[in-house]
């Protein structure tokens, strides 16, 4: 880890032996709107003006004028290279991009980014999909074998396929492997002209929000945590580590208002990207996918150094030094100065299985908002009065009861027990062996409401 | 009999200001027509026009690139990679847009197409020479001109195909064609080795096009021609 306590003295010393002369400094992020694991970063830190609440204005900073510039981009590959021309200042991306920058950073002479916070996290890998158009008789990983699959290459989603395929015993000649953008994978699933697609947070929600795709495989499944990050050019740490650390209060700032109101976060959200608020409302909503957590943890450079060894045996990419390149000084200092327990959140590490065992199912009417239902029966209770009434339901929401992740209901598979109780399951394989099992049966949404029609 | 190289220039100087129209129209057509069938590629692949384009500041961003890179090794590789227009397609069913696939002028890239285009034309006036003399064309110097121009043609492409998270390189023009992808990330690597290959090729192509004797006894000169010679006798 590399300390700046001694740089930054320097800076101050300096600066504040001159005389003081107005000066602006420009700080340029690059960020992806259409990414939701870097919204924290990103276009809430944007749109709330975050930043500016917490960039210094005294001290060395007294009269210096900032002059803040967001660039959009559809993916990570970009954003290095706007860093490398110094266009940009700060990054916002996932992880394989992530190590990406970090490595053709290290490749030039003269050159370096830090790794100085990441923006959120899922434990198991949550937030990467394989998904199949939804009629297709695909209901499990293992039955891509001869199938195309197409993937972003060189994005999480296709380090996680490639960790799938390994576990499960399917070589890369077993399948027909395309390279497809997120947005061509969701109109391919769309029209069923690729049998599978790969894709990363939020593209598979966005494919079953909007009834044309269905979720074979979860990232999950492959154990390896998912997250995303902020990486700055080492020569802007260094002369402003003040304004690192001020973006770096505007992340843990953000996220926490996200946490403390997540459907008026949503809604804004999809006013500023776009994407839709239902399908936001499953990475940020409390028991959502996304874990919005900054905290540097070891677990996390675990991660890293695994993915780093996906890239340099599939792409060839340059070596990565870690240690030169992860610092917790920047987000340590936030968390001091927003007076905030830095250790005990690093410690804390959020497993879906556990964290949103008994969390209700919910409705979101379109006109009410979100109500929650203890038990599955009362959810589909309500689904079937609110039916009856014709009432407009913008989406449900349930819990896989195998890795606890957080569903749309329409996607689930239930599995309806001889004793009358209801279990949602994400994977049809979990459903059939469940129902098996208990001596139930597997049923779709549907015919589940159907059973709570309401009398006439 | 072995030529120098120096005896060839005067040939290939004649043959350029002979057919200056035609040298300077490949010269400056070819990259143009890279370009457009790079485009056209794009359209016919996926089958949607372009409708996003964007200029960039690319004399200032060199100049942001020269002031703040320590390194010179560094700064000529990112200046190699630094756009000067974008025009794509922008897929807007998803949030606000995506960029699906774009092709970008690197001026870098146009540079090596330009010396690629030289070296064709150069090839082309000097074979045209060989033509109007009614002499038998060497059949070497068309293969490895279009070898070479292939080669080198493949790792200029721009077209960048916004996969996300992928770094964009030239390969993915090759993957958004078809190659399969393990293929592709495969060869990256040696994209350097096939460029300078192809150069080789271009050079060896010009070399055989400007071959001194074929030219003489093609043109009744003596077998080692001075380049007076090759100045008054003319085409």
């Amino acid at each position: 880890m590399k300390m700046y306590s001694v740089a930054t003295g320097l800076a101050l010393a300096l600066s504040c032996s001159l005389p003081a002369t107005a000066k602006t400094i420009e700080i340029a992020i690059g960020h992806q709107s259409m990414c939701t694991d870097t919204y924290t970063a990103g276009i809430v830190v944007k749109e709330l003006g975050l930043l500016e609440k917490y960039l210094p204005k005294d001290g060395a900073y007294a009269g210096t004028e900032y002059d803040i510039s967001w660039s959009d981009y559809s993916s990570g590959g970009p954003i290095t290279n706007q860093m490398l021309a110094n266009k940009l200042n700060i990054g916002v991306m996932g992880d394989y991009p992530l190590i990406v920058n970090g490595a053709k950073f290290q490749e030039t002479e003269s050159l370096r980014t830090l790794y100085v916070a990441g923006t959120g996290y899922n434990l198991k890998g949550s937030g990467n999909a394989v998904v199949v158009p939804v009629d297709s008789d695909i209901f499990s990983f293992d039955q891509i074998k001869g199938k195309s699959v197409s993937t972003p290459v060189g994005s999480a989603a296709w380090g996680m396929l490639l960790k799938a395929m390994q576990d499960a015993g399917i070589s890369q000649q077993d399948v027909s492997l395309k390279n497809q953008s997120p947005a061509v994978g969701a109109a391919n699933i769309a029209a069923g002209k690729i049998d599978a697609h790969s894709d990363f947070c939020p593209w598979s929600e966005i494919m079953e929000f909007r009834g044309t795709g269905r979720k074979i495989y979860d990232g999950s499944q492959a154990g390896v945590p998912y997250l995303h990050g902020v990486v700055v050019r080492e020569d802007f740490a260094k002369e402003y580590p003040e304004v690192v650390t001020a973006f770096v209060k505007a992340v843990v700032t953000a996220g926490q208002w996200i946490r403390e109101n997540p459907a008026e976060a949503v809604a804004l959200m999809e006013k500023w990207t776009g994407v839709e608020k239902e399908v936001l409302y499953i990475y940020f909503s409390r028991g959502g996918h996304l874990t919005l957590d900054p905290t540097i943890k070891d677990q996390w450079i675990e991660a890293l150094k695994f993915d780093h060894k996906v890239l340099e045996r599939e792409k060839a990419i340059p070596p990565l030094d870690f240690n030169a390149w992860i610092t917790e000084d920047f987000v340590k200092s936030a968390y001091v100065e927003l007076g905030l327990d830095y250790a005990a959140e690093k410690a804390s590490v959020v497993d879906p299985s556990a964290a949103n065992a008994g969390l209700p199912a919910e409705i979101w009417h379109a006109r009410d908002g979100i109500s929650s239902y203890p038990t599955l029966p009362e959810f589909l209770k309500a689904i079937a009065e609110f039916e009856a009434t014709g009432a407009k339901l913008n989406a449900t929401y349930v819990y896989d009861r195998t890795t606890g992740l957080k569903l749309f209901g329409k996607t689930a598979f239930y599995v309806h027990g001889s004793d009358g109780a209801y279990e949602a399951f994400l994977r049809k394989p979990d459903a059939d062996a469940r129902a098996a099992e208990i001596g139930g049966e597997v049923i779709d949404l549907p015919t589940a409401v159907a059973a709570f029609v309401p009398a006439e | 009999m072995i030529v120098p190289a120096r005896r060839r220039i005067p040939i290939i100087v004649e043959a350029i200001g002979a057919q200056r129209g035609l040298w300077f129209a490949v010269v400056v057509g070819f990259p143009l027509m890279f370009y457009a069938a790079q485009l056209a590629g794009l359209v016919l692949r996926f089958g949607d026009l372009p409708n996003y384009w964007t200029l960039y500041d690319w004399p200032s961003n060199v100049r942001r690139i020269l002031v703040s890179t320590p390194s010179i090794l560094d700064t000529v590789a990112i200046i190699s990679e630094e756009w000067l227009l974008e025009i794509g397609y922008m897929n807007r069913d998803f949030g606000h847009g995506i960029s699906e696939w774009a092709l970008n002028i690197v001026p870098a890239r146009m540079f090596v197409l330009m010396a690629l285009a030289v070296m064709l034309a150069t090839v082309l006036v000097l074979r045209v020479q060989c033509r109007r003399c009614g002499l038998a064309l060497p059949a070497s110097s068309p293969v490895a001109a279009g070898l070479g121009s292939a080669l080198v043609g493949f790792t200029s492409i721009t077209m960048y195909w916004v996969v996300c998270c992928a770094s964009p390189t030239w390969v993915v023009g090759l993957s958004m064609m078809g190659l399969s992808v393990p293929l592709s990330l495969w060869i990256e690597p040696i994209g350097p080795w096939i460029t300078a290959a192809g150069f080789a090729l271009l050079a060896a192509a010009v070399y055989a096009a400007s071959s001194p004797g074929k030219e003489a006894t093609r043109c009744g000169r003596s077998s080692n021609p001075t380049p007076f010679d090759l100045r008054s006798h003319g085409t």
